[in-house]
């Protein structure tokens, strides 16, 4: 069975109802319209209005849904110990990224927040941790687009006040 | 600009960023310095605190980022707790180690208390704890942490009293750097009432010196079998023990793997310089394995494993 979801700029998209299920955003409003994978009537004659995702960032989190859609739910600790142990970025997702810029980035992670797309949402987090690994201060604050309002004082005092970390 | 995004966005990202990285960002701009002390560290899966073994100073270090000779002062403590104020509002890890050195008042425990604090810390492990000074800051330590498995590794003796007013640890060690282990002349021994105590609190046990009978040795087998969740021990015990005990159950020097006497497999073969292995089945209770280390038929000491298994 499809599931019919509406962009903000009034694109359809029909995707699988495994698919739309990956969002507890989406999961939620089908429960509350009472579309059930059984019955096809509720599917065919409701869509889902997803006001703040548009066609294009759609069109990337589906992408990424259907690369993902068989994977085995993953057991997250109590705390979500992802980052550095059980979150790595896989191959397909680091591909899938790489291309986007840090602006484009962060409309895929407000959709995969917005949607309640958890592994999304974490994968472009830990993204964008590793576009900031090992970089120095002025390249972050480039990448970024940071203005720097510390004075050369204050970055100074910052580094003596940090020396004892061995690089 | 990274700070358009949502507050929550940012402190999920601070939860990815590595420590090195938290402090190049404290670079960058006011607005970073902020985020970077004001948001929770994420998961890591080491920490720890070490005394340095030489002078006056410790280092602290958070998965692989290392801070190393600060000075073990008011001041110097002063400094650390301002950076790591600086550096992250909370964190969780998965271990924590901490090493006194020899003096426990080089890292005053208000300073630790401190340096702790929104800590969630998972399994603490105390290295090489030489005194009961240093015992008495890890029972606090403990106790800011209640939900905290802890691994004592105690190279001194503090006296059968203390030692069973533990609270149940992950696992406790007990050794004396000064002894060889094949030697008679230990400094203290482990008698069997003490031994059953200690095996029935702590989950793991590494001693030195355990002076039972080999009826105990029997007994430990079966209390380690019947126990539901993981035991695991070893022990050094005189070899003669170890040879009557198995004697006991019509293991000689001349079996070999496969072998079997009641409940007992020999697992592995014995040799003059192998170790032997054992399997003790019971339908009721787990297995447990038990590996005795060296020839047993000898002089001496030996050390001999147990654990049960799935």
């Amino acid at each position: 069975p499809n599931v019919k979801l509406v962009t903000s700029d009034n694109e359809e998209f029909v995707v699988d109802f495994r698919i739309a299920k990956m969002s507890v955003t989406v999961s939620r409003l089908m429960e509350a319209m009472n579309m059930s994978e059984t019955d096809d009537a509720s599917l065919l004659s409701n869509s889902i209005p997803l006001p703040n995702v548009t066609k294009a960032v759609m069109a990337r989190v589906i992408e990424w849904c259907e690369k993902h859609k068989n994977d085995e739910p993953k057991e997250e600790k109590e705390n979500d110990k992802r980052g550095r142990t059980t979150h790595v970025v896989s191959d397909w997702d680091k591909e899938f990224l790489k291309n986007d810029e840090f602006g484009r980035l962060c409309q895929l992670m407000g959709a995969a927040n917005y949607l309640e797309i958890k592994g999304l949402f974490n994968d472009i987090s830990q993204t964008i941790a590793n576009m900031i690994h090992g970089k120095k201060s002025d390249e972050i604050a480039e990448m970024f687009n940071i203005h720097c309002d510390l004075t050369e004082a204050e970055k100074k005092e910052i580094r003596k006040k940090t020396a004892w970390c061995e690089d | 600009d990274i700070f358009s995004l949502p507050d929550v966005f940012l402190r999920d990202l601070m939860k990815t960023v590595e420590i090195k990285d938290r402090l190049r960002l404290r670079l960058t701009c006011r607005a970073f310095e902020k985020l970077v002390a004001e948001s929770h560290a994420g998961y890591f899966h080491h920490g720890g605190m070490h005394q340095a073994p030489v002078d006056n100073s410790f280092k602290f270090y958070i998965g692989v980022a290392h801070f190393k000779d600060i000075e073990a002062s008011d001041e110097g403590f002063r400094q650390c707790i301002n950076l790591r104020n600086r550096l992250f509002s909370g964190i969780e890890l998965e271990s924590f180690s901490v090493n006194f050195g020899d003096d426990a008042t080089v890292l005053s425990k208000e300073f630790i208390r401190k340096f702790t604090q929104n800590f969630k810390i998972d399994h603490m492990t105390f290295l090489y704890v030489l005194s009961l000074v240093q015992l008495s800051i890890i029972r606090e330590m403990m106790s800011w942490f209640p939900q905290c498995k802890a691994d004592i590794s105690l190279y001194f003796w503090p006296g059968s009293d203390v030692l069973q007013s533990l609270p149940p640890l992950k696992a406790l060690s007990i050794f004396d750097s000064n002894t060889d282990y094949d030697a008679s002349n230990w400094p203290w021994q482990i008698d069997s009432a003490l031994f059953f105590d200690l095996l029935s609190k702590h989950t793991c046990l590494n001693l030195n010196n355990v002076s039972i009978l080999s009826g105990d040795l029997e007994r430990t087998v079966l209390i380690i079998s019947d126990e539901r969740r993981e035991k695991n021990i070893q022990i050094l015990v005189k070899k003669a023990i170890v040879a009557e005990w198995l004697k006991s159950h019509r293991i000689f020097q001349s079996y070999k793997k496969g072998d079997r006497h009641g409940q007992y497999e020999v697992a592995s073969e014995l040799g003059q310089r192998t170790n032997m292995g054992l399997r003790y089945t019971k339908a009721t209770s787990r297995p447990c394995l038990i590996e005795v280390l060296g020839n047993v038929w000898e002089e001496g000491n030996t050390h001999i494993n147990m654990k049960n298994v799935e």
